[in-house]
């Protein structure tokens, strides 16, 4: 999967995003026109979108920067949104209060809070119009406390 | 001990309260509040910042709510809250971050600011760095790898914040008297002079260098900034943050009198960390 494929399955619009080695960032021209002044080795620059690493693994600020468009989203109920960031990878019919998008398994789905934000995202594992409804844990915001902890 | 007596000082034990600053690009603390305090967390407003909050009590750590997760706070101490508030960034500032990891302070900035560059050259702390970053979703900073010491761009910058390493201060170090020595502090102060010396290369001429550290130690304060006004030919402006002036007589050294436009805070005097801020111009 490529960044473009990736951000298709939630958006119709191609993100205007720059490459800086294996990684992707969105980011203004003056941004770029700034950054080429700084005769260093410039490691990031604006929103980090995610990277190459054999496939494109999107990043936490994508999937938010992503969420704000589109429609294919879950939307976790409060204990949902703990286990979620806790690093829980299956949940279930407690832990989801609704959806918007396809219900299919196999789908992609931004997970969402009752507010709207964006947690991470999740594979649907069984129907979620159905009691059984399930999804498995892709990525989720934890993540940013297990960075913390190895470093 | 005995110095900070011989400076007008006292150093007590003191047990800092834990701060969050709210992440204004992402929520309004008339918003995060409510919400914190519905998950038993009780907030008080820190009555010298824009946006800090001390955490009076709570269930839960701070640091692992999904409001934290989300990006709607950052875990700040109130005196590292300040130097970027007496900084001032405005939508239309370039500002340079010369020391900008783990970004506390790189963050805040980027709140207000047009863009931040942030420097720093360590690897691990510069994907803290980036970690921050990425959590509070913030979009308009240039993050590169550089040592302020070294660093030459081909543009001056309006705004600098050299938050310089320092030896830190006894409050959020444990055993920190007995692991310093003044050999140490003095090399500090030299590297915090080549940082200061750097950073005025490329500050444009009427722009100003927040300088600060968390050291309560002259040689890496007063006595800094004193060789900045001689070397540097920096002016001092009045640092507007709470505190006390700095000194301008240091352990039997005169020094310029401006220098008591910088502030210095003493634990036992602000509640806070050991802190000394100082804003230059040229």
């Amino acid at each position: 999967m490529t960044i473009d494929t990736f951000t298709a399955k939630f958006v119709e619009k191609k993100l205007p995003y720059i490459q800086i080695g294996n990684k992707f960032y969105l980011a203004d021209e003056e941004m770029v026109e700034i950054s080429k002044k700084m005769n260093c080795k410039v490691e990031s620059i604006g929103i980090f979108l995610g990277e190459e690493k054999g496939s494109f693994m999107p990043s936490l600020a994508l999937l938010e920067l992503l969420s704000n468009e589109s429609h294919e989203k879950v939307f976790l109920t409060d204990m949902g949104v703990v286990d979620f960031v806790y690093g829980r990878n299956n949940l279930k019919r407690r832990h989801i209060d609704s959806f918007t998008g396809s219900p299919k398994p196999g789908f992609m789905k931004l997970v969402q809070t009752k507010h709207d934000e964006n947690l991470g995202y999740c594979k649907i594992k069984q129907d979620l119009s159905t009691e059984e409804r399930e999804i498995s844990s892709l990525k989720d915001r934890g993540d940013f406390l297990r960075r913390e902890k190895k470093s | 001990m005995a110095r900070y007596e011989e400076m007008g000082g006292q150093a007590p034990y003191l047990r800092l309260k834990e701060c969050i600053r709210v992440n204004t690009s992402k929520i309004s603390a008339e918003e995060l509040i409510p919400r914190l305090e519905a998950k038993g967390v009780k907030l008080e407003k820190v009555p010298f910042l824009k946006n800090g909050y001390y955490v009076i009590s709570t269930k839960f750590s701070v640091s692992a709510l999904p409001e934290y997760l989300i990006g709607y706070y950052y875990i700040q101490e109130a005196a590292s809250q300040l130097p970027a508030e007496v900084l001032n960034p405005n939508k239309n500032d370039i500002i340079l971050d010369c020391c900008a990891a783990p970004g506390s302070k790189a963050t805040q900035l980027a709140e207000k600011a047009k863009y931040v560059v942030a420097l720093e050259p360590n690897n691990y702390r510069r994907i803290a760095l980036l970690n921050n970053i990425e959590r509070l979703s913030l979009g308009n900073t240039i993050v590169c790898e550089a040592d302020a010491r070294y660093f030459q761009p081909s543009m001056k910058f309006r705004k600098i914040l050299a938050d310089v390493p320092c030896s830190g201060n006894y409050l959020v170090e444990k055993g920190w008297f007995e692991k310093q020595t003044l050999d140490n502090i003095r090399q500090r102060s030299e590297l915090q002079k080549d940082i200061l010396k750097s950073m005025a290369n490329i500050l444009e001429d009427g722009g100003e260098i927040v300088y600060s550290t968390c050291s309560m130690e002259p040689e890496e304060d007063e006595m800094v900034i004193d060789w900045a006004i001689k070397t540097l030919k920096l002016k001092v402006l009045e640092a507007n943050c709470i505190g006390d002036n700095g000194l301008t007589n240091v352990l039997g050294k005169a020094l310029d009198s401006s220098v008591s436009r910088c502030k210095r805070l003493w634990p036992h005097k602000t509640g806070t960390q050991g802190f000394f801020i100082a804003r230059l111009t040229k």
